[in-house]
């Protein structure tokens, strides 16, 4: 604990914990709602909870304006997708945190540009985990649609969808404007209702 | 039972190895069943009843799905859920069923670093008060007169979202300043080894259950290997 109190004090840790758990769980709504959609739920689930967070997200570091909060963000957001059984985002989690802290250097925590690029880089790395299985796991991706009972066009057009260079700029575009829109009302909200409330400086 | 909770963090750890290594339907099924008496081990049956009551559900729309001939992208979301469910219900007997000192004193046994320990367990027991959280809110905006539905939703999309995340993002900010003055009080930042109120220690209970974890996940991947990925069931 004794190198704790240089950078983030337990209050800051604590924070971090409570906002991380919010952005996940409001991303698991969204994808709740949306997962049966299959259109909606490709282009439209990232965007739609980097919306959501951005008034978390914008609290969050206006909380915590240090070093090592956002990757430690992406590293709790990581843990709690490995222990829910998806190990192979652990590491396209700790990536994330490191780009959005490299973003942040210079001063970044207090400059609200650098805390939206760095929001809508985060945002755009989630986007690519949609492709996750397609790109990296084909085969067993191919597996399970076939076991599923699939026909073999069905699987083939599946494929060419979630391959498509088209498809991943879209959903990539969409995402970022997701960010955006989100960090943009984060500071609104900041502004109307947390500053004056006293809970954010 | 009471178990250490390192137990139930490595018995979550095994569920995760088996449904990564498992293939085969039969399996799945064979891990679904493993993690319902894991549950009720611990004594959550009610939650045994949601999980089968989602997982009846969810294969409803696959089947429904594959008869309408949908695209396959949203039936490989969903199968994707059914298979990582049992390492989910692993999850759920060590966020739920664990209080948070608890997981904070096995974490820092297993002399994890206390910058990841705390927000961790801060995160994990967290998540299930957000709908309790949420509940109050809906609650409080029924007797304001403004009613959380669908319709107004779609309606008025972003002043809804502004009337949940605001008292959501208010609240969650108290809670935060609440339990760090709370965790401070009882001596979080101080150097010495901290203890528990409760005795938390590896016993024999606890290296039997861990013991017939790894048998039944050597049991699962032999059935999974020889049986199913042979081809005898699917070939």
């Amino acid at each position: 604990m004794n190198a704790l109190s240089k950078t983030m004090t337990v209050r800051d840790l604590i924070v971090v914990g409570i906002f991380s758990a919010l952005m996940l769980a409001a991303g698991f709504v969204v994808w709740l709602v949306v997962s049966p959609f299959q259109n909606a739920l490709l282009y439209g689930s990232v965007g739609t909870t980097a919306l959501i967070n951005g008034a978390f997200y914008i609290l969050m570091v206006s909380k915590v304006p240090k070093h090592g909060t956002l990757f430690l963000l992406f590293l709790l957001e990581g843990l709690y997708w490995l222990i829910a059984g998806y190990a192979f985002l652990l590491p396209l989690s700790i990536l994330g945190g490191i780009l959005c802290e490299a973003v942040m250097l210079g001063g970044g925590y207090k400059r609200p540009f650098q805390v939206t690029a760095a929001y809508i880089l985060h945002y755009t790395v989630y986007a690519l985990l949609i492709f996750t299985p397609y790109l990296l796991f084909p085969a067993e991706n191919a597996e399970n649609l076939r076991v599923l009972g699939y026909s073999p066009e069905q699987i083939e057009a599946s494929i060419k969808v979630y391959t498509s260079p088209n498809t991943i700029a879209l959903v990539l575009a969409a995402s970022a404007g997701g960010a955006f829109l989100g960090a943009v009302t984060g500071y609104k909200l900041l502004a109307k209702h947390f500053k004056p409330a006293g809970i954010a400086q | 039972m009471r178990l250490d909770p390192r137990t139930k963090i490595f018995i979550a750890f095994l569920f995760i190895i088996n449904v990564f290594i498992s293939t085969g339907i039969e399996a799945m099924v064979i891990l679904f069943v493993l993690a319902s008496l894991w549950l009720c081990f611990s004594g959550m049956l009610r939650k045994v009843f949601t999980y089968s009551l989602v997982l009846l559900l969810l294969l409803a729309f696959l089947t429904v799905n594959r008869q309408l001939g949908f695209p396959a992208g949203t039936a490989f979301h969903v199968l994707f859920i059914i298979k990582w469910m049992p390492a989910f219900m692993a999850s759920t007997v060590l966020i739920s069923g664990t209080q948070v000192s608890e997981i904070l004193y096995a974490l820092s046994k297993m002399n994890l670093p206390q910058r990841l320990i705390i927000p961790f367990a801060v995160m994990l027991r967290y998540i299930p008060s957000i709908h309790r959280e949420f509940t109050y809110i809906r609650d409080a905006m029924k007797i304001r007169g403004i009613a959380f539905s669908p319709l107004n939703t779609f309606r008025h999309p972003l002043a809804t979202m502004e009337y949940i995340l605001v008292p959501l993002i208010m609240r969650s900010s108290r809670v935060a300043d609440e339990l760090s003055a709370s965790v401070l009080a009882r001596g979080i930042n101080l150097k010495q080894q901290s203890s528990s109120f409760r005795e938390i220690s590896l016993t024999g209970k606890d290296v039997f259950v861990m013991g017939t974890g790894v048998m039944i996940t050597a049991a699962i991947y032999m059935f999974d290997r020889l049986i199913v990925a042979g081809g005898r069931l699917y070939g």
